[in-house]
């Protein structure tokens, strides 16, 4: 009897039943790593951009591998066939890894302001005929746009 | 006892005597070896391979990612272990690898947990461990066997392979961590070029097995397997397989990153995708489904003439191999093939069965019925019939929703060899199913056209 109680209350204390290895992350360092985006739009920052914007910084950054207006590049076309089911998650890979390079292999590099990532996602949902020209694109918007399922194949 | 051992030492030594002049007086030997005498003058660090074989992976090439792909030689191998520099390799990095030094290797566990944590490669090289032998296989692997050009079994089904991986299960990783209280998925993410992310359902992240692997066949993984540490989640097909891996994120939601959502999907007849985009109906595939196809006699070989040979070949699925039927008439009849020890779940199963071949044209096929009762489709069967992820781990993420997300059944479809009179052996694919081609196969590879290169190696 004593044994299970003994048994019962180490199981109760041993929610992290870890070995004591690795080294706890500060508060920043935290931070600097919950980049991640999730569908809800929960974690956007602060920012804004529209397609207008974007289309102009596409030019300068992105249509060397994806193409004028997001076709016949030498890598993944962006028009067509965005294929994926939620703005939030175009966000939070132009942000991970565009444009991606040399330079930032290894690293979370975070090339793009905030407010570049929501004027070149606005641009990729503009190009496939998702949203306006000059809608805004910032924290409250971008987690209510929706991908119609025929954009989605 | 001494003088019979004496004798015998004395005749190995004029047997060794008589090797050496065995070349000078051959016919009195029959058939002759002429073999190469290599001096050895330095420590062999590691085995030497004879100049006689050449057994070596070759690439699928595609318009915007020449070397992204390297397939496993299937016909060349025996027994289950795939040899780890012929593993086969599926990048999403445009030819670029990473061969990361392992002091400045860093895991770190963030999100939804008490503790956030980081570990060296040291670290996880002295947590409690896990091994087991288990297949990667590429989602898409068996959809080229309807390219143009496809002719060996390398070129058709060379994207699967069976290590003995061996790391720290995330369990122990997240245990460490501390998860808290209503978290639902991992997220795991890597340091390549392409940022590839998947997400983990939380039972399956604790199942125990699914880990951070640092080495594969005993020795450290292989640069181009993620070095030093990548994921192995048994049972699940390649994507979720995160090489370079630097973080897993606790969350309660999952996250539809870009490799979530992006040429991985699966269509159900009615051309519905897997992901959807209304919160209720998120459908994701975890499982590989009941596969096997035929390795010898395979296409590009020429059997002889007429006479026995042993049909061999793999079989594997999402769980265990339980039974594998070989027909050598285009699937009018069947016959149970033996199953050769192991059978392991996640892992290949090779299956072997006698045949007398009668020198007669014929097709050759193999299928697979896994634990669950799934059995492996033929083409046609594809195109109206999808399987369903009913693993525990689905239906507590899904409910009810999990018996329509379909599993990756497109490419898993039975494999057809065709050996003509005078035994040379081709991928008919084509042929017998000039519309049949299963109907999402034309989603993978939409960057453009593909062809197989001839072998450059």
């Amino acid at each position: 009897m004593a044994v299970m109680l003994l048994m019962v209350s180490y199981s109760a204390l041993s929610q992290t039943p870890g070995q004591g290895i690795g080294r706890t992350l500060s508060e920043d360092e935290v931070n600097a790593l919950m980049y991640t985006v999730g569908p809800k739009g929960a974690e956007l920052p602060e920012g804004q951009g529209t397609a207008k914007e974007g289309a102009v910084l596409y030019t300068q950054t992105c249509i060397f591998c994806h193409g004028p207006g997001g076709l016949n590049g030498p890598q993944n076309a962006l028009k067509g066939s965005p294929r994926l089911p939620f703005a939030t998650s175009i966000w939070d890979y132009i942000h991970r890894a565009m444009p991606r390079s040399l330079d930032n292999v290894g690293v979370q590099a975070m090339q793009l302001s905030n407010d570049e990532t929501y004027a070149l996602t606005a641009y990729i949902l503009y190009i496939n005929g998702i949203v306006e020209e000059n809608e805004v694109m910032d924290a409250n918007s971008l987690p209510e746009v929706k991908i119609p399922i025929e954009k989605i194949r | 006892m001494d003088t019979k051992q004496g004798s015998r030492r004395r005749f190995l030594k004029s047997s060794a005597a008589l090797g050496l002049t065995a070349g000078l007086t051959q016919k009195s030997f029959g058939q002759a070896l002429h073999p190469d005498v290599i001096s050895v003058t330095e420590t062999r660090a590691r085995g030497l391979l004879s100049k006689y074989e050449d057994s070596h992976r070759v690439r699928f090439r595609s318009s915007n990612n020449p070397n992204a792909t390297a397939l496993t030689p299937l016909q060349d191998l025996n027994g289950i272990i795939t040899p780890s520099e012929l593993h086969f390799v599926v990048d999403h990095e445009n030819g670029v690898l990473l061969d990361i030094n392992p002091e400045e290797y860093r895991l770190q566990i963030t999100g939804m947990v008490d503790n956030p944590i980081e570990f060296t490669l040291d670290d996880l090289k002295r947590m409690p461990s896990t091994s087991g032998i288990y297949a990667l296989t590429c989602g898409s692997n068996g959809s080229d066997a309807f390219r143009e050009g496809a002719k060996t079994v390398q070129q058709t089904h060379g994207r699967t392979s069976t290590s003995e991986w061996s790391g720290v299960s995330f369990k122990t990783l997240l245990e460490e961590a501390g998860v808290q209280k209503g978290a639902k998925w991992v997220i795991a993410m890597a340091a390549d070029p392409s940022n590839h992310v998947a997400s983990f359902p939380m039972e399956k992240a604790m199942d125990g097995i699914t880990m951070a692997a640092y080495a594969q066949n005993g020795e450290s993984i292989r640069i181009d397997q993620g070095y030093p540490a990548r994921v192995v989640a048994p049972g699940y097909t390649g994507r979720w397989l995160v090489k370079w891996l630097t973080q897993l994120y606790v969350t309660d939601d999952t996250y539809v990153t870009r490799q979530d959502g992006m040429n991985m999907e699966d269509r159900m007849p009615d051309g519905r995708g897997f992901l959807m985009a209304t919160d209720k109906t998120r459908y994701f595939r975890f499982e590989s489904t009941a596969r096997s196809v035929i390795t010898f006699p395979s296409g590009g070989q020429k059997l002889p003439g007429p006479g026995f040979y042993e049909i061999r070949g793999l079989a594997w699925t999402g769980g265990t191999v339980k039974r594998v039927e070989v027909s050598t008439d285009g699937g009018e009849t069947w016959q149970d093939a033996k199953l050769q020890d192991p059978i392991l779940a996640y892992a290949h199963t090779r299956f072997r069965m006698d045949w007398k071949w009668d020198g007669k044209e014929c097709i050759i096929q193999s299928r697979c019925t896994d634990e669950k009762g799934y059995v492996q489709p033929t083409v046609d069967e594809v195109q109206t019939t999808w399987g369903v992820d009913s693993s525990a781990e689905c239906f507590k993420v899904m409910g009810e929703l999990c018996n329509q997300v379909p599993r990756d059944t497109h490419n898993s479809f039975i494999m057809s060899w065709k050996i003509a009179a005078n035994g040379e052996i081709t991928n008919p694919m084509r042929e017998l199913y000039p519309n049949g081609r299963p109907a999402s196969l034309g989603h993978y590879y939409s960057g453009g056209h593909a062809f197989f290169e001839e072998d450059d190696h």
